[in-house]
């Protein structure tokens, strides 16, 4: 068996930390001002004036933060991995599985929480586009402009990160591609960053806020079944665990017997 | 002849291949997306898409503004408590200095909503822990309508004619919402 080439793996340790980072990040890396007469055109057509012009907000959406949810998943997995070769065996397997066990109830009760943040968004927002003209104005100050190019570069540059992880990860190790639930991980990942994409530009630019938060939705959804499976997979692991544990202290309790009998 | 040879490749079962091809279609198609640069349409925001209609039909529209939490000190007192005990408090309208009294500021139609503006009126909304409610007017004659933006600082105007009707969209935070009188010095809105 091949060994763990060590570089290639903390190439994709920090691989998978940067798309994390670059996505929490998206907040300060997208959106911004836009001039006061981009409003005019879009009230004047509604029948509304605003004399203000308006202060326009470029939103800076919810789904590139959202694949944080995601993504924070093979970081965790990898990270993991990392640990173990530092610690011995013996301890590792059980380290890894109440670690995992900690790490999916976080990981399910803030996307839980997201997910109802991003739903009662999507409610505000398509509440106040159909409340014709006030709201409908309100919609546009707020989330009218989408900045999809910022986007979809943010997107790009996560899409880059991923495919640097997946190919340092099986430089480090080719069986890594054997490991069926590594593999559907990182295909995870990689649907989640298409979806969002996609999402951002399926309709036009007024309403991709909508559709951004629905992907939010979504990316919330797609992390909370992955943290039911870690969950499951940590609760069988300690299970094993402790079986293992209470067997081994019955094999030797068994043989001191047998040695004080004999 | 140089010869490619993958080693990685030939060790590969048939399920990790097809595995591998999919990365290679999720990757194209990422780039076929973004590379597209997305639909640039213009969108009549008056009549939004179906999606959009559907979604608004799932969630439920804003509620009305309950009469209760309609005021200001333009509010004259109602004619007659008993027309609409149900309503609580009406909402009313304040006249203008310069447009002097009148017996009917502050009426009531027998629909129970109509109130009439004397030149200027100032309907107060009263905060409350709702994200957006909607207030109804119905012009009975031509009216200017200004109202805060709801969660914006922005202010928006719209022009009514008679018979036109108009939502007005109010945050949580309340609303002071400007009626004028734009033909005559007398007019009326119907409220709620």
């Amino acid at each position: 068996m091949e060994r763990l080439r060590t570089p290639f793996f903390l190439m994709a340790m920090a691989a998978a930390g940067l798309i994390v980072l670059v996505e929490i990040g998206a907040t300060w890396l997208i959106g911004g001002a836009l001039p006061a007469t981009e409003l005019t055109g879009a009230a004047g057509d509604l029948g509304v004036a605003v004399p203000g012009g308006g202060a326009i907000e470029q939103p800076t959406g919810l789904a590139l933060k959202y694949l944080a949810l995601v993504d924070v998943i093979p970081l965790f997995v990898v990270g993991l991995m990392g640990v173990g070769l530092l610690l011995p065996d013996r301890i590792e397997g059980r380290a890894q599985s109440i670690a995992t066990l900690v790490a999916s109830i976080v990981l399910i009760l803030t996307s839980i929480v997201l997910l109802i943040v991003a739903f009662v968004l999507l409610i505000l927002m398509v509440t106040l586009l159909l409340a014709f003209p006030f709201g409908t104005i309100a919609y546009l100050i707020i989330w009218g402009h989408f900045p999809r190019g910022q986007a979809a570069a943010v997107l790009a540059l996560v899409m880059f990160l991923k495919l640097v992880f997946a190919g340092t990860l099986v430089a480090a190790q080719p069986r890594f591609i054997q490991n069926k639930g590594l593999v559907l991980l990182v295909l995870t990942s990689l649907v989640a960053n298409l979806l969002v994409a996609f999402l951002h530009a399926l309709v036009p630019i007024v309403l991709v806020s909508i559709l951004d938060a629905i992907a939010a939705i979504v990316l919330a959804i797609i992390a909370i079944v992955w943290g039911i499976v870690l969950l499951v997979g940590a609760i069988f692991g300690i299970i094993a665990a402790v079986r293992a544990t209470a067997s081994s202290a019955l094999d030797v309790d068994l043989v001191n017997a047998v040695q004080r009998v004999t | 002849m140089i010869r490619l040879r993958i080693p990685i490749w030939s060790r590969l079962t048939r399920v990790q291949r097809i595995l591998l091809g999919v990365v290679a279609l999720i990757v194209a198609l990422f780039v076929l997306t973004v590379g597209l640069g997305g639909n640039r349409a213009d969108v009549n925001l008056a009549e939004p898409p179906a999606f959009v209609e559907r979604l608004g039909s799932l969630f439920g529209g804003p509620p009305a503004v309950e009469p209760a939490d309609v005021g200001g000190d333009c509010i004259a007192p109602d004619p007659s408590p008993s027309a609409s005990p149900a309503a609580g408090p009406s909402p009313s309208v304040e006249p203008s200095p310069s447009a002097g009294p009148s017996p009917a500021a502050g009426g009531q139609a027998p629909d129970g909503r109509r109130r009439v503006v004397l030149g200027t009126c100032v309907l107060t909304v009263a905060g409350r822990d709702v994200d957006v409610r909607e207030l109804r007017l119905t012009a009975a004659g031509p009216v200017r309508v200004e109202a805060p933006v709801p969660r914006s600082d922005e202010t928006a105007t719209k022009e009514l004619a008679a018979g036109d009707e108009l939502k007005v969209s109010v945050d949580s935070g309340g609303a002071s919402i400007t009626l004028v009188c734009m033909a005559a010095n007398i007019c009326a809105v119907n409220v709620g």
